[in-house]
């Protein structure tokens, strides 16, 4: 049984947070620091004819200034190279970074930004993704685009005709078109999602400084280390081993600190000025100048039988990946499994596009695109429900995947526990009915609830490394390369050592965050963390293990067989009385003050976990080709206020399947941060866009959910699934990112359960509430 | 631009501050005084990461110019407990979950600490209220909500 693993914890690094001793990248002032200030293109699409700097050089207290033209990057890219640190010869977007200054203080450095003279010749631009997907696109945003360097992993595809596609994937299998005549009822629709912010709490920082011999040092607010080192490094030709990134304390990543966005300028300008320099990206520039989430055009056809027998699903969607394609390229590919991963259906496609327009770069976003193309599925299985007379929840249950069988794409499926959750949430919405109505029901007041499914693939092939070093004292030290935006990673892993060592986590450091020290990682993507770092960590300890028994079956003299690490102690397997601390296998020195092991170097565990996945058919199928599935479920009660279009949420009920929970706290604390995302997504947020340009850069513009916007704490439901996955540490999966995949459908289903009106684009907003309920009224 | 000379008790210290006079509260707190505790995340009042409590009510720290607080008390997140003893507010949030990333912890502890200062045993909906102006992203509310409910219930007992 184990001891520590499925029990709730305090966070390893709780104290530091809430005495505001933990250090954050913006709390670092080094010695002879200088601010950096980025001057970002005021035109959505243009050439940049000439730059003068000489005004801002002159300005007392001006370090250095730089432009494309003084950095020697080339371009770079998240599998698709395709952008510049700064802008060299075109600016793509408004808010393209242009030039930088690094001066003595903030003001000076903003100061100078002013006079900076930029000539542009302003070109053709694009916004519409339907526009840019055309094959007579109001503008081309990467003429050169065929000639981009890319991943040799993934090769991009693209579209003679389409010159503003940058990717496309697909999966298939049956026969979709068939599967649509062979259906009693074929329904029709087109949804549609804002451009939505991740809004962290922490603005993007980065501190860079170089030293005499080239060495680069740079601390850098990111959710991917090692993703921003590599990239990092190869854009300026570097050696990877004269580059180290620390990520101390991150104030939220959701996936928009994937970049080198603040890194590259840094540096830039810690080379020139010789000194080190902080960027802090203002709220306005993480809006205009960080990524975003993709707006999505979503067009579904499906095929229903007379039974509620989903047949047919035909989906294309058009991702508006902004002027760069950023982590999107990975996102037109990885968004596809989420149509797979829920449902049984044996005739089905699903076409993505990436497509470059004019507007704010789009990248990772919670979920990856599968929240984006749930919004349509989700919100389509209701009306199917409806037309084949089943509640939303019994069409559900009965086309959900269940052990054994085999996903659209193709996949094998086990550890699914979508069933269960859909049950868990079913009953718990019978709860919430009673517990609503017990609420006053003044007339203008309609209420309902929503349902929805919902699932999150995590990615594969990937890799996690980790290390172990015993301490002399027998303390522990766990090194790992991904990273705690927030979601608690480091406390995971100080659980799995500490259940593998079998003692108190309070014997366990965990580091993380500095590429120098902790071994390579894929970061905290794609919710896999937990389950990818959590094997790694499992197999560095047993890795560790093994060493200290041979030491210390050299020094009892006996054979390795005879002896095991249990509780902290090298032991005879016949005789546990007979032991050796760690300690004890190290000597001392003369003075007593120092202690190695005589032989074989430190005393160190390593492992690489791989997920690796099987061949994938020209037709995106295969076995296993994704390394699991997160599955869950949602209910939403709403109120609304038909007079005013108020929608207030007034219940949730959320299961999820995240196999068995290393930290259940941490899992509810995911569910309930993830749902109120979703809720946000689905209620307020949206970039309000003009010709490319964000009119809401702002929190005063731009919305995100409060205290106030949500049910009261005995109406929120959190349940974690009974799961178990086989491949997990301790039958672990991960859950980030799923947690945002039910929500906005589950809301919008509850509107249609309160007033009868369905609503296809998101966020549905007050206004357009009551214009619909008004030209109901008619 | 001059500077003005201030006088302020800033976690039971007092000091005298030569401040320039469009420096807001938060920068001079971490900057003059290194009280990083306190957070920066819009700078216009609109998400409660820089909550300071001033003369006893609680303030968004990057709305408030330095030169206005002369002679004032203030208590920033580094003041709050006692030598190497966590508030109840503080120890609430960890046993409850409440913190994740933790850039809007230290405003979310000060708005709360604010909030039971006025009204110890606050409703769930006048916690919801009090802590309506600091936005948090990570973790949906719930377990800060819980945290100050089970804070008030402590301090509640350590005061009977």
């Amino acid at each position: 049984m184990p001891r520590i693993i499925g029990k709730s914890v305090n966070k390893v690094d709780g104290v530091a947070k809430v005495t505001g001793s933990a250090t954050f990248v913006y709390d670092l002032m080094l010695p002879g620091m200088l601010w950096a200030k980025v001057l970002r293109s005021p035109l959505a699409h243009g050439e940049i004819i000439s730059i003068n700097t000489s005004k801002a050089e002159r300005l007392p207290g001006v370090r250095a200034v730089i432009t494309g033209g003084d950095l020697d990057d080339i371009r770079h890219g998240a599998g698709l190279k395709d952008a510049y640190v700064l802008a060299k010869d075109r600016v793509r977007f408004i808010g393209d970074p242009v030039a930088a200054v690094a001066a003595d203080t903030e003001k000076i450095a903003e100061e100078a930004v002013k006079l900076i003279e930029v000539e542009y010749r302003e070109l053709p631009a694009v916004f519409d993704v339907e526009d840019a997907y055309s094959i007579t696109p109001s503008a081309v945003v990467h003429p050169d685009l065929p000639t981009y360097q890319h991943s040799p992993m993934m090769k991009p595809r693209l579209w003679p005709d389409r010159p503003n596609v940058y990717h496309t994937h697909v999966i298939a299998s049956g026969d979709v078109e068939q599967g649509l005549k062979e259906a009693d009822i074929v329904v029709e629709n087109k949804y549609s999602t804002a451009r939505i912010q991740h809004v962290q709490m922490e603005p993007h920082c980065a501190v860079a400084s170089v030293d005499q011999e080239d060495n680069v040092t740079i601390y850098a607010s990111e959710n991917t280390l090692y993703a921003c080192k590599n990239i990092f490094w190869r854009a300026f030709n570097l050696s990877p081993s004269k580059v180290r990134v620390l990520a101390p304390n991150v104030g939220g990543g959701f996936g928009g600190k994937q970049e080198i966005i603040t890194m590259g300028i840094a540096y830039g300008l810690a080379k020139k000025s010789k000194r080190p320099v902080k960027l802090n990206f203002t709220r306005e520039e993480v809006f205009i100048g960080a990524v975003t989430r993709h707006p999505a055009v979503i067009y579904i056809r499906d095929g229903l039988k007379k039974d509620g027998t989903l047949v047919a699903r035909d989906i294309r969607v058009l991702f508006n990946g902004g002027a760069y394609a950023d982590f999107g390229y990975l996102v037109v590919r990885n968004s596809t499994y989420a149509a797979v991963g829920t449902y049984k259906i044996p005739h089905f496609r699903i076409e993505s596009y990436g497509i470059y327009t004019n507007e704010p770069i789009a990248g990772a976003f919670r979920g990856f695109g599968n929240v984006q193309v749930q919004w349509a599925t989700e919100c389509q299985n209701d009306i199917l429900a409806e037309k084949a007379g089943l509640d939303p929840m019994a069409f559900r249950l009965k086309n959900v995947l269940r052990e054994g069988d085999r996903n659209p794409a193709g996949e094998l499926v086990f550890s699914c526990e979508a069933e269960q959750c859909m049950r868990w949430v079913k009953s718990q919405a019978e709860i919430l009915r009673k517990q609503i109505a017990t609420q006053e029901q003044p007339p203008y007041i309609k209420r309902g609830i929503g349902f929805s499914g919902g699932n999150k693939y995590s990615m594969a092939p990937t890799a996690s490394l980790a290390y172990v070093k015993v301490h002399e004292d027998s303390s522990i030290e766990i090194r790992v390369g991904s990273d705690d935006p927030g979601q608690g990673l480091r406390t995971v892993v100080a659980q799995i050592a500490a259940e593998e060592f079998e003692t108190e986590m309070s014997n366990i450091r965990v580091i993380s965050g500095d590429t120098q020290i902790a071994p390579y990682d894929e970061g905290a993507i794609s919710s896999r963390a937990t389950y990818n770092v959590g094997n790694a960590v499992r197999l560095a300890c047993e890795d560790a293990k093994r060493r200290l028994v041979e030491m210390a079956a050299q020094k009892f003299e006996v054979s390795k067989e005879e002896l095991e690490v249990t509780d902290m102690r090298v032991r005879f397997k016949n005789n546990p009385a007979k032991e050796i601390t760690f300690g004890d296998l190290f000597t001392y020195n003369i003075m007593g003050t120092g202690q190695y092991p005589k032989v074989g170097g430190e005393i160190l565990g390593k492992a690489t976990w791989f997920q690796g996945k099987t061949a994938e058919s020209p037709s995106g199928t295969g076995d296993r080709i994704t390394a699991f599935y997160t599955q869950g479920a949602q209910a939403i009660a709403v109120a609304v206020d038909i007079e005013t279009g108020n929608i207030q949420v007034e219940g949730i009920a959320s299961s999820f399947d995240t196999g068995v929970p290393i930290n259940p706290a941490g899992v509810e604390g995911q569910i309930e941060g993830g749902t109120v995302m979703g809720l946000g997504s689905a209620l307020m947020e949206k970039m309000v866009m003009d010709k490319g340009k964000v009119l809401n850069a702002s929190l005063t513009g731009y919305l995100i959910p409060t205290t106030m916007d949500l049910p009261v704490c005995e109406n929120d439901h959190t349940h974690i699934a009974d799961g178990w996955h086989r491949d997990g540490p301790y039958g672990a999966k991960g859950l980030g990112e799923g947690t945002m995949s039910c929500t906005a459908s589950a809301l919008a289903n509850a509107i249609y359960d309160a007033v009868g009106l369905r609503f296809y684009d998101l966020p549905i907003e007050p206004e357009e509430l009551l214009k619909r309920l008004k030209g109901l009224k008619v | 631009m001059g500077k003005i000379h201030i006088h302020v008790d800033v976690n039971g210290q007092a000091y005298q501050l030569q401040v320039e006079e469009d420096a807001f509260l938060v920068d001079v707190l971490r900057e003059n005084l290194n009280l990083t505790g306190t957070k920066k995340a819009c700078n216009e009042g609109e998400c409660g990461a820089c909550t300071v409590i001033l003369n006893g009510k609680a303030v968004n720290s990057c709305m408030i110019l330095a030169s206005r607080v002369d002679g004032a008390r203030i208590l920033t997140i580094e003041g709050l407990g006692s030598g190497d003893r966590l508030h109840p507010i503080q120890e609430a949030f960890i046993t409850e979950g409440a913190v994740q990333c933790g850039y809007c912890t230290p405003g979310m502890i000060m708005s709360a600490k604010a909030l039971l200062d006025q009204n110890p045993h606050p409703s769930e909906g006048e916690i919801r209220r009090g802590l309506s102006g600091n936005l948090c992203r990570c973790t949906g509310y719930k377990k800060i909500v819980q945290a100050v409910k089970v804070a008030a219930e402590k301090m509640a007992g350590q005061n009977s």
